[in-house]
């Protein structure tokens, strides 16, 4: 048995703050919360305040000289968190503006010194703390700020408070500024633009005895309050289980619900893949993905599809592939998040609530082209990276992932996406526009199915009212996908390529 | 609902039969304490500004209550409702006592809400508003 210390951490009640933070705020710690005007700092801690506070263990919320408490109340009360019957029971607010303005450093902490002996809090927030600087700043006399800021750690925390102190500093104080050297826990807040678009970002810079998780998480602020989305940070592959002997086996392949692509994958998809299908526009790629999910509801295989580009309702039966039942029994969930200002994580959120509410198995994402519109501008730019970090996380749960991808059927440069991601995919499906006979034809090719065989054919399929049908093998053709093919007689040899042809991209 | 509770408060506090000078100094205190209860939450500002606003509202058409009207923004209002309250009859000092009170109140509802006000009177007379329920009627 340890003799360690071992500190609680307690739960904030900011859905998605806790692992950003390591597991919670650790009980007794000293905490700033920082940012810019507007950056959600008081709405972030009253969150943290009304979750806490109990009757025998209250908040004790101190107002200074920023926002006026009569706006703070009449604004904090529209969050669905603010439980008014908690107010001046469990939560109690203390303006110390006098103080502040009348007996500087002084007063102000023997004031928060005996409300906190007098009511033994559990909660001590000052905001703002950076108008409590601002206010006895021209003064001489009494205590210095690094005094004071050391001494109303020490009493707070020797009077077993957890103390939040929200300030609106700029990042270079941190250098200097005595609060961030005393601080347990240093957390700030931004609003950051890019071009008309602002997304709202967290940092914990510093948390004391605890992990919390790096770099900048985004956060949103509703009518319930702030929930934040922890930045997805992927880890190692999960090994293919091990049967009795130690000896990998094979993963499970799921049928896509299309006659002969099973075949050509080389018996379906290994579970556990993921899967682009990469074609022009209309080819036949959400027909082949809504089968795919359905052909997994059929089967008892909960799916969830991300759809970017049309509403819910109207994909689950405007789609060749209708869903309308297997939605309304529960067997599939469309997501439509919301456009334009997503994060990454927020979207690996809502699918990953999704796919624990359903037990989904597989997911399908309609389109990636729809996916990178609908990121806000800053995050589009880190595209393939973020897209790795979702598809890990996602197959890193065990699921099956079948991502769309739009192509221009260009016969001069074959790539399979236009996100230069098809590496992150361990099977690539293809479909392409073919000209014979005077006809457009469709075809399908299965590129790669990572430590499989898989067949090479180009099939001809399509996409009829039951769904897609693939067809046979277009034999009798040779050079389909450089947009100008010749016949090939039956048993002719197929020439070598020759050494400039071109090699597919991805 | 409110005029009700504050008047009978008024009538506590001041005494039966009071005469002018004992109802001024009772609404007063009634002010003070109301200005109390207000300012540890949304501070000695803020309780000023509540408290002028409704001594003008309710002052405005009361006659002879004019220079009151106009110190509102000074610092001791409510002393100077006192003296202004002593030179009326009982009746009509009791009235204005209960309206300055009344409003305030409302004002307060309107910025916090009905609930967080009720909550504060109840704390500042909790025999008076234990069953003030304008929390719960109030659409």
């Amino acid at each position: 048995m340890s003799d360690k210390v071992r500190i609680r951490r307690l739960p904030t009640g900011v859905p998605g703050l806790d692992a950003v933070l390591g597991g919670g705020v650790p009980e007794f710690s000293f905490n700033v919360i920082a940012g810019t005007p507007g950056a959600g700092k008081t709405t972030l801690v009253q969150q943290i305040m009304f979750a806490l506070a109990r009757a025998d263990r209250p908040a004790l919320f101190f107002t200074v000289l920023g926002e006026p408490p009569l706006k703070m109340l009449r604004y904090q009360q529209q969050f669905e968190f603010f439980d008014l019957a908690k107010v001046n029971t469990s939560v109690r607010f203390i303006n110390l503006a006098k103080e502040a303005l009348d007996g500087g450093l002084d007063a102000v902490l023997k004031r928060i010194i005996q409300e906190v002996e007098a009511t033994s809090p559990a909660i001590v927030i000052v905001d703002s703390f950076r108008s409590v600087m601002q206010a006895v700043q021209r003064q001489t006399e009494g205590l210095e700020v690094q005094h004071f800021v050391q001494e109303l750690g020490m009493r707070l925390t020797g009077w077993q408070a957890t103390t939040f102190l929200v300030g609106e500093f700029q990042l270079v104080e941190t250098e200097n500024h005595p609060v961030f050297t005393v601080a347990d826990g240093l957390v700030w807040l931004y609003q950051s633009l890019d071009r008309n678009s602002m997304v709202r970002k967290m940092q914990v810079m510093k948390m004391r005895g605890q992990a919390p998780i790096p770099g900048l998480h985004t956060f949103r602020v509703t009518d319930s309050g702030i929930q934040v989305f922890p930045r997805l940070i992927a880890g190692p592959p999960e090994p293919p289980p091990a049967d009795g002997e130690g000896k990998k086996r094979r993963p499970k392949r799921l049928s896509v619900g299309v006659t002969g692509l099973d075949e050509m994958l080389g018996g379906g998809i290994p579970s556990g893949y993921s899967v682009l299908v990469a074609g022009p526009s209309g080819s036949g790629k959400t027909v082949l993905a809504t089968q795919f999910i359905r052909e997994g509801a059929r089967r008892g295989e909960a799916g969830v599809i991300a759809v970017f580009e049309k509403r819910p309702s109207e994909y689950a039966h405007t789609s060749a592939v209708v869903l309308d039942q297997a939605v309304r029994d529960g067997q599939i969930g469309i997501i439509h998040t919301r456009p334009l200002d997503l994060s990454i994580d927020e979207t690996l959120h809502e699918l990953t609530d999704a796919i624990h509410r359903l037990k989904a198995r597989r997911v399908v994402i309609d389109s990636l082209s729809g996916f990178e519109l609908a990121l806000a501008p800053t995050f589009r730019e880190d595209f393939r990276e973020s897209l790795y970090r979702l598809v890990a996380a996602l197959t890193g749960m065990g699921l099956t992932v079948m991502m769309t991808a739009e192509l221009e059927d260009s016969y001069t440069d074959l790539r399979f996406s236009p996100h230069g991601t098809a590496f992150l995919t361990d099977a690539i499906i293809l479909q392409r526009y073919v000209e014979l006979g005077g006809q457009f034809k469709r075809v399908m090719a299965v590129v790669k199915v990572r430590a499989s065989a898989h067949s090479k054919d180009l099939r001809l399929f399509e996409v009829g009212a039951d769904g897609m049908v693939v067809g046979e093998r277009i034999g009798n053709y040779q050079g389909l996908l450089t947009g100008s093919p010749h016949v090939v007689s039956p048993g002719s040899r197929l020439t070598p390529r020759r050494p400039d042809a071109r090699r597919p991209k991805s | 609902m409110r005029q009700r509770v504050f008047r009978r408060t008024l009538a506590r506090q001041a005494g039966t039969g009071a005469n002018a000078p004992a109802i001024a100094a009772a609404a007063r205190r009634l002010c003070e304490r109301f200005a109390e209860q207000l300012a540890p939450l949304i501070g000695d500002a803020g309780a000023a500004a509540i408290c002028a606003r409704s001594l003008h509202l309710t002052l405005r058409n009361v006659r002879g209550l004019a220079p009151v009207r106009a110190s509102v923004q000074g610092e001791a209002p409510f002393a100077l409702l006192q003296q202004s309250l002593e030179q009326q009859e009982p009746a009509a000092a009791t009235e204005v006592a209960v309206g300055v009170l009344a409003t305030a109140s409302e004002l307060l509802a309107l910025f916090i809400g009905e609930s967080l006000t009720t909550r504060l009177l109840r704390e500042a007379w909790p025999d008076d508003f234990a069953g003030d329920t304008t929390e719960e009627t109030t659409t």
